[in-house]
């Protein structure tokens, strides 16, 4: 996305100050210059406007790390009130270009929570999820999603559908602990017995695959934790009707 | 439970040269094969990659003397190529200048290449015009204050270890800064409106030990905070409930580590965790299960073992080693030199100065036995190093990834304040 530098014959550019012979410095871009001069002079303004967005929108573009850029940029959205739709594509375009950005994931994040919207966040971190399985953030991310608005069951057909294609991805088998081990509903002993013979079913297919051995070993101290927990339980109500 | 001799997962005869049917000296002997990965006749795109990348290993590693070295006076060059400036693609690191200092010092600094009075006044000057009026520094000059950056500052100025390098931070400014960031779970988050996670946690308790500002207030839950991010496969992660890996992994131990508190942690179930992270076949590190060898994880998971063998040394009144150090070594200096200097992923990737930072420290954890004693942590040699002893680089703190001087002379410096 361009920006204008005709729109802002009225700011005086503000020049980075790095000091004498500064070490490591980047021999930027001289638009990248440009943007960056005008960035710092709004900093200093507190300008919040629809260059600003556009602005802001080169910069991340050049460098989607830049925090700063991101951060206010949400300042300025939420100043304005403009269009969070606009937002959501915004983050989209550059999740594309730049989906291990850790700045994107948490703007996402700002903007969705206020909109209400979980199967559009679904699909959109499921797209990115296709272009890379383990993408680390956008799990993260789906996680909240799932949390935030009760998506439990539909969730494990997605992990199965994930392990059909690939038995050795070891985000959705993490994936399907979050689930089973979070969800409201209780963990029963036939939980268990189904997640056994779940881990069971694809160690067949693959007896070298690491990450399904893991969960299986997880579902078991998962649930001796559960039991040691009965037990004790038990051993406490067994106590006060004897005393 | 384990017994401790479980923790090697390989045998003496791994890293190690040996000789060919033909008398010829390889790096490795023949049965090195039936490490390869073993995808059970059901391949998936995790085991194509996988077998892939064996391929490219192989490769070096048939290319390879027997003896391979370190080659220092490139990488050297590389960095000093780098503190003179940086081409325009590297826009990208535009906000983490403070990253970049660190990395190619601490790497300098492991190499024991002096770092000349200039440089060590420059670099005090480029972090200072980085740090905030309201505390902290920032990835560049004007930006916001940023834990993460905060951290790459602070270390850099250790590595520097001058009177100026030190008296340049604003503690009191830092600690309200900090402060700031805290979260009601135990957690940091990196900056205002930003995310809150282990690395975030890690960075602020790395800056506040090195600072000497390490309240109880600063501290509160935290061990509380990162119990909740070991995951159901012994590893650690970023935020509860998300995968375990390697850097997440490494900046919560680390936490811990720093701040005393491993036994709330399952070290066993860590330790097994970490030391599978070691890839049969290539001998460097994956960040989690069924991914890709990379050589920046030689520092994460190289650092994790050495923490918990050091910790669990102590407690135990008797050496505890569970690092399978010659295949890393034998990976890093056969896998991970680019040809005109600085390290890097893995074959075919090119160097850069993030893997040259975490190469180099991994190659110092993986050389060195940490042990601790009342001035703090001592090395000594761990033996059968790979390679001429000149590949010795200097020991790195484990935790702090810094000398072990440079840990010692800022502590002392802020404790006499
Ligand atoms: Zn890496």
């Amino acid at each position: 996305m361009p920006f204008s530098a005709s729109d802002w014959k009225d700011v005086v550019p503000v020049p980075q100050d790095d000091g004498v012979q500064p070490l490591a410095p980047i021999a930027y871009a001289q638009e990248y210059t440009e943007a960056m001069d005008l960035f710092r002079a709004v900093l200093l303004s507190g300008e919040k406007s629809a260059r600003v967005l556009e602005l802001t929108a080169f910069i991340i573009e050049a460098n989607s790390s830049h925090y700063t850029a991101w951060k206010y940029r949400l300042d300025t959205v939420r100043a304005l009130g403009s269009p969070l739709e606009d937002e959501l594509k915004f983050v989209e375009e550059v999740a594309f270009e730049t989906p291990k950005s850790y700045q994107l994931w948490p703007y996402r994040q700002a903007i969705s929570d206020q909109l209400n919207q979980p199967q559009r966040e679904i699909d959109f971190v499921g797209r990115i999820l296709a272009l890379d399985s383990k993408n680390y953030h956008a799990w993260a991310y789906r996680q909240h999603i799932v949390s935030k608005y009760d998506l439990w069951d539909s969730e494990l057909e997605y992990i199965d559908g994930l392990l059909r294609d690939d038995v050795r991805n070891n985000s959705a088998w993490n994936q399907r602990f979050f689930v089973v081990s979070r969800r409201p509903a209780e963990f029963t002993a036939a939980d268990l017995d189904a997640e056994v013979a779940y881990a069971l079913s694809h160690i067949q297919k693959a007896p070298h695959n690491e990450s399904a051995w893991n969960y299986l070993r997880g579902q078991a101290s998962h649930c001796a934790v559960l039991l040691a927990a009965r037990a004790h339980l038990l051993t406490v109500a067994a106590e006060s009707c004897l005393s | 439970m384990w017994s401790d001799d479980e923790y090697t997962t390989a045998s003496d005869s791994d890293g190690a040269a040996a000789a060919g049917p033909d008398g010829a000296v390889l790096l490795l002997p023949e049965e090195h094969e039936n490490a390869a990965f073993n995808d059970d006749g059901f391949p998936t795109a995790t085991s194509e990659t996988q077998l892939e990348v064996e391929d490219s290993v192989r490769h070096m590693l048939h290319l390879a003397r027997p003896h391979p070295s370190l080659m220092r006076r490139s990488h050297v060059s590389f960095i000093e190529s780098g503190l003179r400036g940086l081409s325009r693609w590297w826009v990208s690191l535009d906000a983490s200048r403070p990253w970049l200092v660190m990395w190619m010092l601490h790497s300098l600094d492991l190499l024991g290449h002096e770092i000349s009075d200039t440089i060590k006044s420059r670099a005090v000057s480029t972090l200072s015009h980085c740090q905030c009026e309201t505390g902290g520094f920032a990835g560049g000059p004007g930006q916001l204050a940023h834990l993460a950056t905060t951290f790459a500052a602070v270390n850099a100025l250790a590595i520097v270890g001058t009177r100026e390098a030190f008296e340049s931070i604003d503690r009191p400014a830092m600690y309200e800064f900090i402060m700031s960031l805290k979260q009601p779970d135990g957690s940091f988050v990196m900056h205002e409106d930003g995310e809150a996670d282990s690395r975030a946690v890690y960075c602020a308790i790395n800056t506040a030990y090195l600072l000497n500002i390490l309240t109880p207030e600063l501290v509160d839950r935290v061990g509380e905070y990162i119990v909740r991010c070991q995951s159901y496969d012994g590893g650690l992660s970023g935020v509860p409930g998300t995968e375990a890996h390697g850097g997440l992994a490494f900046c919560a131990a680390a936490a811990m580590y720093i701040l005393g508190k491993m036994d709330m942690l399952d070290t066993d179930a860590l330790a097994s965790w970490a030391v599978n992270r070691q890839m049969a076949f290539e001998g460097g590190f994956q960040g989690r299960p069924n991914k890709l060898v990379d050589g920046c994880y030689s520092f994460w998971h190289g650092a994790i073992i050495s923490m918990l063998e050091e910790h669990l040394s102590a407690k135990k009144g008797r050496r505890v080693l569970l690092f399978n150090h010659k295949p890393l070594q034998t990976y890093i200096l056969t896998c991970c030199q680019g040809l005109r200097g600085g390290l890097l992923d893995k074959p075919d990737k090119s160097p850069d100065y993030y893997h040259t930072c975490y190469c180099l420290s991994g190659l110092s954890v993986s050389q060195h036995v940490y042990s601790r004693t009342p001035s703090g942590l001592v090395a000594t040699l761990r033996g059968d190093m790979i390679g001429p002893d000149t590949n010795l680089v200097h020991p790195t703190h484990p935790a702090h990834n810094l000398r072990l001087e440079r840990v010692v002379a800022m502590r002392t410096f802020y404790r006499a304040m």
